[in-house]
């Protein structure tokens, strides 16, 4: 360990204190020693009380001693100019010693005062964990305290408008940023999980429980670092964590209803309409949701594409036997055009017995429908110099239909054991249509290949899950065995009907016609059975070793019927030389063993894991061909976590990873979907190695200041990295082979400051910023020549708000980037910067007035000749009515100045591209809402 | 790499800006004592509600109370302000107390309807339990604690961390920081600081005060309110119970 301080104190003077640190504790318990033996006589307690940082003493904190027998209070006293404090002559008793300090958290510690205890309780750091005897409670009665490792806010203590919802009220809390999208930031991180009572919200999208729920039903909102559910498990921390706020509701919205309706539309036909109502009664929870809509742009944005499409998570072992989180979100997002979409969700919770048992209820149904066009440009660069320039134009409409259920059920046996059932069923129908053209030019603007495309497409897929997960801990603490069991069957059918014209070019000779039309069926089972048991041993009081073993089998059957045109003008002549049937197995087996260090202030953890891996692939059609391959992967992984005070951490972490090449990548399921692309296999691949360090720091305080850095340093080895190879006539082949990838560091660093009473009465405002800096390597191998490319990357982006309780909140967020790339063959620049802000105006007659503008501005460069500026300026005028302002009408009006284009572009190391969409131009919308809320 | 050090170093400095806490030992504190005087009527003779009716049911006066260290002088604030004929209301026109916890010694001088007396006694013990509450008061943040005093009786006070003196108006005094709220279920009456002013504090008006008056004990002044109480009473009210609440207010409050 004191190697590695010396380390960090060399690199970086951020850590300079702790070495201050030690110096001190040593002093003081030289001091310490020799004042005991001067005054051994009758009874004494003393200490010293510094600040957060550990380095300043604290004078005239108040250091109280209460009774343990009745919690009265017995005498207080102040802490001296230099921290320390001093009681003697204290009756023989138990007492609870309770320091205070203005704007800190308090301590409340207890001790045993006998007629000679002589008790030093040493250095106290405000803020931050003391543990000199068994038990240590921080309490605080502030506003926001700091309880374990979760920082509450009592909700009532911060002031917002009346009829506000949990986003405004966040926007309030010291520490917590809420984004323009509605994506929140604690303490400078992102918050991924939002739960209500320490139940999902319908599912993982944060703002569905911000944006709904109202502030006046929030009693506290809890903000904590969520140990992976694989920590939860094992009892091992393996340093994942999520950064996730707990909205506590008050009691009396316990019982009681609370909705939302809303509608708006306008005369061309723009049209939102949603309708939420949810019911509480004690630990009984219904909700229920619709929304339909057809303003939701190009595609979906993030937040539209969480709220729509994704789902309870679910958590399965992946082939390396990692457990990770299955969001279920379907890739239709990438869906161009403007989607009409309705969707619905119903949601029931109930636990009872003193929530022995706890069932949840979910099903979710979505409808998606678009169509719309897109168009593509772009520059390629060849090792030989030479150009190769390629443009696309395609229209496509799509519908889908989305059904989801799930269900679970946990069960508390007894005190010890717990167990829970999950069950996943989804099914799915798609229909989509779309015609391409697309032509490819060399570089003296020569055609080389003309293509027309229509395609027809119809699917749907069936998928089954279920898990059972058990758990059992024993009266020995840190004692803990897990098993789970998960089986897994997905069907996936669709057809397809491709109509192809290609035409290529070759110098002054005819063009060569090639046509395709033809009927593909695909039909794709798989199944899956993993299984996991984990065993957790406290070795001594500090040290844990955790021993696991799991396996996974997974089945699957890919077959492809290609069908040609026959005589009869009928799809039903089989193409066999474009039809396949493969049987495709995984089976792997995941031992694993884990050792954890853990004292106060200290965290070591050290893992080993193994990976036996087989995979076979039986070609059915071709005379039963079958191809095997064995792999044994290493995956080591080293954390230290150490925590400098209570809110000061710094945290080293290794995480070695093999990763194994797929079926896909050793031998592809025959395809010629697309004539351009021509993908073939590598049997020869070997598992890539990835070695990834980090380093960071982190540092908060209870008035929401806080600071972080992290930095990241990552290199793979044998990487399966993607070759191609264009031909003549702009024809791609692809294969995946094994390289060595450059190393890639980024360092990224967040600084948020709190400001109080700016200027005006109950005004606050914070400023954040975040700087960001990474160096990263690319391959590309293109014609048989490795290009090695590097980029920088540069990024600031600064954060503002201002806020006057029931005036006016505003936020300025500008983000500023800069990045270079550099090849053999290309060197490119690009800077481009970002400016949102928005704006809320409390206006009288229960007005509100808000708008948003996004202006990006893209400056000329040597790359794209013309600058590209665009500004999105929103702008909506509310008013309340009724006596609880349940009523709200809005006018909102979309991209004022309209600037929206579609339109984008993007520059790689070997050349750049660009690409436009469809999309909404400026339309203004009237809405109607009405809040309702009840209690019974 | 440079660079980067310069720009965490700077960030490292931005953070470390501490907070710098005002502590006093010395102030002079106005607080404005608000009482319901139908509910103090009809806590000591609850059949007297039909006679409330024409009678305001506030009466705010108001106190000083010196600082310095452990010495403290509370002292009334004349006001013009009449409230009404009730022959109770006027019964604390009058009060200065003055107190030493360094020695442990309390001078009070009080005004029983007619006559004034001065007499000396020691600080009475509170049973403080410390809450979690907080309030600001006079632009101070206040935690709230409940104090237990004569075996029965309660109050609940609201002191300032920043004011180092451990005391408070009526004589309340234990708590870790200065009392700068407090109310009595039973007096139906809240003290409220309307003012902290940490500037002009007339040190030198600490003293024990001297008027001519008697001496009384502890049971002397019992004994002579009841008489007072016997002499001025009429039959509706119940003059004992009144002559006993008053008394634990002169002896504590």
């Amino acid at each position: 360990m004191c190697l590695f301080h010396t380390f960090i104190f060399q690199t970086n003077p951020l850590y300079q204190p702790i070495l201050q640190q030690v110096k001190t504790i040593v002093l003081f318990c030289i001091l310490s020693l020799v004042t005991t033996t001067i005054f051994a006589q009758k009874n004494n307690i003393k200490g010293l009380v510094l600040d957060s940082t550990g380095k300043k003493p604290l004078s005239y904190a108040i250091i109280a001693l209460i009774k343990k027998s009745d919690s009265t209070l017995l005498l207080s006293t102040r802490s001296l100019l230099s921290g320390q404090f001093a009681i003697d002559k204290v009756k023989p008793g138990n007492y609870s010693v309770l320091i205070t300090y203005p704007q800190m958290a308090d301590f409340l510690l207890d001790i045993a005062v006998q007629d000679t205890s002589q008790l030093d309780l040493g250095k106290i750091v405000m803020n931050s964990r003391f543990q000199v005897l068994q038990e240590v409670i921080v309490r605080s009665a502030k506003a926001i305290r700091m309880h374990g490792d979760t920082l509450k806010y009592r909700a009532d203590s911060f002031a917002v408008s009346a009829g506000a919802n949990v986003e405004e009220l966040l926007r309030r809390l010291p520490g917590i940023e809420v984004n323009f999208d509605g994506s929140i930031r604690a303490q400078g991180k992102n918050v991924k999980r939002v739960l209500v009572d320490g139940d999902e919200f319908f599912n993982d999208d944060p703002t569905l429980a911000t944006r709904y729920l109202k502030a006046i039903a929030v009693e506290e909102i809890q903000v904590y670092d969520q140990k992976s559910e694989k920590a939860k498990l094992t009892g091992i921390d393996d340093g994942e964590e999520n950064k996730t706020i707990n909205i506590k509701l008050k009691e009396n919205y316990k019982r009681g209803l609370f909705g939302k309706l809303l509608t708006g539309g306008n005369a061309d036909g723009s049209y939102n309409h949603e309708a939420m109502l949810n019911i509480f009664r004690n630990r009984e929870k219904a909700s229920a949701f619709i929304t339909h809509s057809n303003t939701n742009g190009l595609g979906l944005s993030y937040n539209d594409r969480s709220k729509y499409l994704s789902d309870e998570s679910e958590f399965v072992q992946d082939e390396s036997g990692n457990l990770i989180g299955n969001m279920h979100l379907d890739g239709n997002y990438g869906v161009s055009g403007l989607p009409n979409i309705t969707t619905s969700g119903l949601q029931y919770i109930n636990k009872w017995k003193d929530n022995k048992h706890q069932l949840s209820l979910n099903h979710r149904y979505n409808q998606l429908g678009s169509s719309g066009w897109s168009s593509y440009n772009s520059l390629q660069i060849l090792p030989d110099g030479s150009e190769r320039k390629t443009g696309s134009y395609n229209t496509n409409t799509h519908h889908e239909q989305i059904n989801k259920g799930s269900g679970s059920y946990s069960f508390q046996i007894d005190s010890f054991s717990n167990i829970r059932a999950y069950t996943y069923i989804e099914t799915e129908r798609s229909l989509g249509k779309s015609s391409s053209s697309q032509e490819s030019k060399d570089g003296n603007d020569n055609f080389l290949s003309k293509s027309l495309q229509n395609r027809f497409n119809e699917g749907n897929s069936e998928k089954m899950h279920a898990a059972l997960f058990w758990k059992r801990s024993f009266r020995k603490i840190g004692r803990l065995v897990s098993a789970n069991l998960i089986s897994t069957y997905d069907q996936y059918r669709n057809s397809q009907l491709s109509e192809t014209d290609n035409q290529y070019f070759n110098n002054s000779l005819p063009p060569t016609l090639d046509s395709l039309n033809q009927l593909q069926k695909n039909n794709q089972n798989t199944r899956v059975l993993a299984g996991n048991i984990n065993y957790s041993e406290p070795i001594s009081k500090s040290i844990l070793l955790n021993i696991e073993y799991g396996w996974r089998s997974t089945n699957s059957e890919r077959n492809r019927d290609a069908m040609g045109r026959g005589s009869s003008g009928k799809y039903d002549s089989r193409i066999d030389s474009l039809s396949n049937d493969y049987l495709v197995s995984v089976h792997s087996h995941n031992p694993g063993i884990s050792l954890q260090y853990r004292e106060s202030k200290l965290t070591m953890n050290a893992v080993m894991k193994v990976n036996l891996l087989n995979l076979r692939q039986e070609d059915r059609l071709t005379a039963n061909t079958s191809s095997s391959r064995n792999f044994t992967n290493l995956f080591p992984s080293f954390l230290t976590r150490y925590s400098l005070s209570r809110m000061r951490n710094l945290s080293f972490n290794y995480n070695g990873r093999a990763s194994t090449p797929s079926i896909d990548q050793l031998q592809p399921l025959k395809d010629n979907s697309n004539p351009f692309y021509v993908r073939n296999g590598n049997p020869n691949l070997r598992p890539s190695f990835n070695h990834n360090f980090n380093l960071s720091f982190n540092k908060l305080n209870l008035k929401g200041n806080s600071f972080n850095v992290s930095m990241n340093w990552y290199q793979i080895r044998n990487a399966i990295t993607s070759q191609q190879s264009i031909d003549q006539f702009n024809k791609t082949t692809q294969q995946f082979v094994n390289r060595d990838l450059p190393g890639n560091f980024s360092i990224w660093i967040n600084q948020t400051i709190n400001i109080k009473n700016l200027g005006a009465k109950n005004a606050s405002g914070y400023i954040s910023f975040s700087m960001g800096y990474g160096n990263s390597g690319s391959l590309y191998i293109l014609n048989n020549n490795d290009i090695t490319s590097r980029q920088n990357r540069w990024s600031f982006s600064p954060m503002f708000s201002y806020n006057i309780t029931g005036k006016l909140n505003w936020q300025y967020q500008p983000s500023f980037t800069y990045s270079t790339s550099r090849s053999a063959l290309t060197k490119t620049q690009n800077f481009n910067h970002q400016h949102t802000s928005s704006l809320k105006i409390f206006l009288p007659w229960k007005l509100e007035l808000q708008t948003d503008v996004v202006m990006y501005f893209q400056p000329a460069n040597r790359d794209f000749g013309n600058s590209r500026n665009v500004i999105k300026w929103n702008a909506s005028l509310n008013k309340k009515f009724f006596k609880h302002q349940q009523g709200e009408m809005a006018l909102s009006v979309f991209d004022i100045l309209n600037q929206n284009t579609g339109y984008s572009r993007s520059i790689s190391g070997l050349g750049f591209s660009e690409s436009a969409e469809n999309f909404i131009p400026r339309y203004g919308i009237l809405s109607f809402i009405w809040n309702l809320s009840k209690n019974f | 790499m440079k660079k980067h050090y310069l720009t965490v170093g700077l960030c490292v400095a931005v953070f470390l800006n501490c907070v710098a806490q005002e502590f006093t030992t010395k102030a002079s504190i106005t607080y404005e004592k608000k009482e319901n005087i139908q509910k103090q009527i009809l806590i000591n003779t609850p059949g007297m509600k039909e006679h409330l009716q024409n009678m305001p049911t506030d009466r705010i006066t108001r106190y000083e109370l010196t600082i310095s260290g452990n010495k403290t002088i509370y002292r009334s604030i004349p006001t013009q302000q009449r409230v009404s004929n009730s022959n109770i209301t006027f019964l604390d026109s009058k009060k200065i107390l003055y107190s030493d916890y360094n020695v442990g010694k309390t001078v009070a001088v009080r005004s029983v309807i007619d006559e004034e007396f001065i007499f000396e006694s020691t600080p009475g013990t509170i049973e403080w339990r410390i809450q979690d509450e907080v309030r600001e008061i006079a632009g101070y943040n206040c935690r709230k604690a409940i104090g237990r005093f004569l075996d029965s009786a309660y109050v609940v006070a609201f002191y300032a961390e920043e004011l180092i003196p451990q005391v408070g108006p009526e004589g309340f005094h234990g708590l870790p920081g200065t009392i700068l709220l407090l109310a009595s279920p039973r007096m139906a009456a809240v003290w409220t600081a309307t003012k902290v002013d940490l500037a002009q504090v007339k040190e030198d008006e600490i003293l024990p005060p001297s008027i001519k008056g008697k001496n009384l004990s502890k049971e002397e002044l019992k004994k002579k309110i009841k008489k007072k109480f016997a002499d001025f009473g009429n039959r509706e009210l119940d003059t004992d119970k009144i002559a006993d609440s008053y008394f634990k207010s002169i002896y504590f409050l």
